[in-house]
């Protein structure tokens, strides 16, 4: 099954040129095999753990923006019209120092958080790609005081297939005092 | 002889393969951490703006809780909870999910203070994420206070007739000023030029007014009219105020002074042989109700309220200042009493936290009582104005007292009370001529204290610090 080959008297080195045997291709097979199914499992971990990823950046930086927009927009506020002191709602009402922009107004429809200034039309907060739930409006002012609004939300990513990589939600909350 | 060589030309061994199955886990396990990591990283960065946004709610938290008084900030390492409602301070540290949050407040000076909240939380099992938000309150409104050792006269208004005016009452941009059967005998005069009150409004009263009390959108007034002892006003347009309920008392006597705590009017009444204290709902303002009422035995002139008790400043001569339990306003009950020397009338009443401050006429003792314990009202300090202390307003965070004075050479005076002991006068304002003032009122807002007098020239006077 194999050559000898005398090369050379001086060199005494023999040199083999075999084939394959069933076992070594089995073995080869096998080694493939494991190293092909090992590189798709960890390629597929890779792009699951990337869309993951992507999925919390986009509940995360949402929530952040809609909750610094909310903030800010309480700052910049003269007075709340709702909710009223003591009490909540999915509602906020407030007037601002822009005559034109009275009032202006959050709430959520249709799982966006919207921002409606004066008479225009609602603007969306939040993209197609997430619902918003439980929007919520405290008013823990005291008395006599330009006013506090908590505001507290749930930013869920729209997860219609049922997969682990697009399932993620978060609450935020936070609050803001009129000046 | 030939000589070539042949290169070794064998298949990869199982230990090359071995290796390069090694070697290329260990590039695929870095790239997938590296991911996961990632991952990790968002979820953490993600935890860290929800820390900072639980940060700087407590910090604009503590910023309302501010707004409603400096001396709510107390010195110290807090929690915030919203019990009630509102904002408050709650035990040492409050919990919301992963993250724990202190605020300190620590003082920097009498009108500064340095409030510091933590956020801490577990990030993994080896690492603990900190953020901390620095900032600093002040008390503007106790700095915005000018320098009352010298006051002056910056502006008045003549209202039409020679009537007196008698009370006085503020409220945002307005006053709100009583005048002894004048007509009109209820005018609103718009002060937001501080120092040029603009009449407009008023209205004209059956009988005539005696104390006024201004809260939100009402004012309720004490009236010696006997069919309407108590009236109750809409002044929610200023320009055209408008009278929606009245309060009938059994009796003629006139009504002489009202405070007002949330729906919940306390009116006192000239001595007579009915009771008089009443106690009066006024949820509905259309149709007050009483609730209960007590027989003082003589005149109120003057009442204040500080939680579960009542003080009346009374025409008696054994008991002056009178403390009555409000606790079941159905059924109220003098529980206490105290006897100031001489027999001059207590005629004026501030009152703060546990302060209470009586005026009297005559030798015009300005009497500051600790009601710390409201059974047994303690003398903490006296200061004598001179002649009949009228009425009293407080101003400065209650560190400085304002009276109206029928003293013809100082009608006008400022009392430091800040040390509740020693009170001592801190300025004083000749009005021209002897024309006493009755009624007083300071406007923390505008800085200055409107007053009321006897003057047929000038019944309002601004007066102001310099």
């Amino acid at each position: 099954m194999f050559l000898r080959l005398r090369v050379s008297k001086k060199h005494k080195r023999v040199f083999a040129r075999k084939g394959f045997t069933l076992v070594e291709l089995l073995l080869y097979v096998a080694i493939v095999s494991l190293m092909v199914s090992t590189i798709v499992y960890f390629s597929i971990t890779i792009l699951e753990a990337r869309v993951k990823n992507q999925t919390i950046a986009e509940v995360e930086q949402q929530g952040v923006q809609v909750m610094q927009i909310i903030a800010q927009t309480v700052r910049n506020s003269t007075d709340i019209n709702a909710p009223a002191q003591g009490t909540s709602a999915a509602t906020l009402s407030m007037n601002t120092y822009t005559g034109s922009n009275n009032p202006t107004i959050f709430d959520v429809s249709g799982g966006v958080i919207r921002m409606k200034e004066g008479s225009g039309s609602p603007v969306p907060l939040t993209n197609s790609r997430v619902t918003v739930s439980g929007l919520t409006f405290q008013n823990l002012s005291r008395a006599n005081t330009p006013g506090v609004i908590r505001v507290q939300f749930t930013i869920t990513y729209i997860n219609n297939s049922g997969r682990n990589e697009y399932g993620f939600s978060q609450v935020f909350s936070g609050s803001a005092s009129l000046r | 002889m030939v000589n070539f060589q042949i290169k070794n030309r064998k298949g990869f061994s199982l230990v090359e393969v071995l290796l390069a199955s090694v070697i290329f886990g260990i590039f695929v396990a870095t790239f997938v951490s590296a991911y996961l990591y990632g991952e990790e990283a968002t979820m953490l960065a993600g935890n860290r703006a929800r820390a900072t946004f639980l940060a700087e709610e407590g910090v604009e938290a503590v910023r309302n809780i501010r707004d409603a008084g400096f001396s709510n900030l107390t010195d110290g390492v807090h929690g915030i909870s919203t019990s009630g409602n509102q904002w408050s301070f709650s035990g040492s540290q409050d919990v919301n999910g992963i993250f724990t949050r202190t605020v300190t407040v620590a003082p920097i000076d009498s009108k500064r203070k340095n409030v510091t909240v933590n956020v801490t939380w577990q990030q993994n099992a080896q690492r603990t994420g900190t953020v901390s938000l620095v900032s600093r309150l002040t008390n503007w409104i106790i700095a915005g206070i000018g320098d009352w050792t010298n006051p002056t006269e910056t502006g008045n208004v003549n209202i039409s007739g020679n009537q007196d005016g008698l009370k006085i009452a503020t409220q945002g941009d307005y006053v709100y000023v009583i005048i002894n059967g004048g007509s009109p005998d209820f005018v609103v005069l718009d002060i937001s030029n501080p120092d040029s009150p603009v009449q407009v409004g008023s209205f004209v009263l059956n009988g005539s007014p005696v104390d006024i009390e201004v809260i939100g959108n009402y004012a309720y007034i004490a009236s010696n009219d006997n069919a309407e002892e108590l009236k109750i006003l809409d002044v929610s347009n200023p320009s055209a105020p408008v009278k929606v309920g009245v309060y009938n008392a059994p009796g003629n006597a006139d009504g002489y002074a009202v405070d007002v705590i949330g729906n919940t009017a306390y009116l006192v009444r000239a001595s007579s042989g009915d009771n008089e204290f009443i106690a009066i709902n006024v949820t509905s303002k259309t149709a007050p109700v009483a609730l209960g009422s007590v027989n003082l035995g003589d005149t109120g002139n003057a009442i204040r309220v500080l939680g579960n008790y009542a003080y009346v400043a009374s025409n008696s001569n054994t008991q002056e200042l009178q403390v009555i339990n409000i606790t079941n306003p159905s059924l109220p009950v003098i529980s206490a009493t105290y006897n100031i020397p001489s027999n001059n009338n207590a005629k004026s009443m501030a009152a703060f936290g546990t302060t209470v401050i009586v005026g009297t006429l005559t030798s015009g003792d300005v009497r500051i009582f600790d009601v710390s314990t409201p059974t047994n009202p303690v003398q903490a300090g006296l200061y004598t104005a001179g002649g009949n202390v009228n009425d009293i307003s407080l101003g400065n965070n209650d560190t400085y007292a304002f009276l109206a004075t029928g003293v013809n050479s100082a009608e006008f005076q400022v009392i430091d009370i800040s040390n509740l002991s020693s009170p001592s006068l801190l300025g004083s304002y000749n009005i021209s001529g002897n024309n006493a003032l009755n009624g007083i009122a300071y406007s923390a807002v505008k800085d200055r204290a409107y007053a009321v007098g006897v003057s047929n020239t000038e019944e309002v006077v601004v007066i102001a610090p310099q």
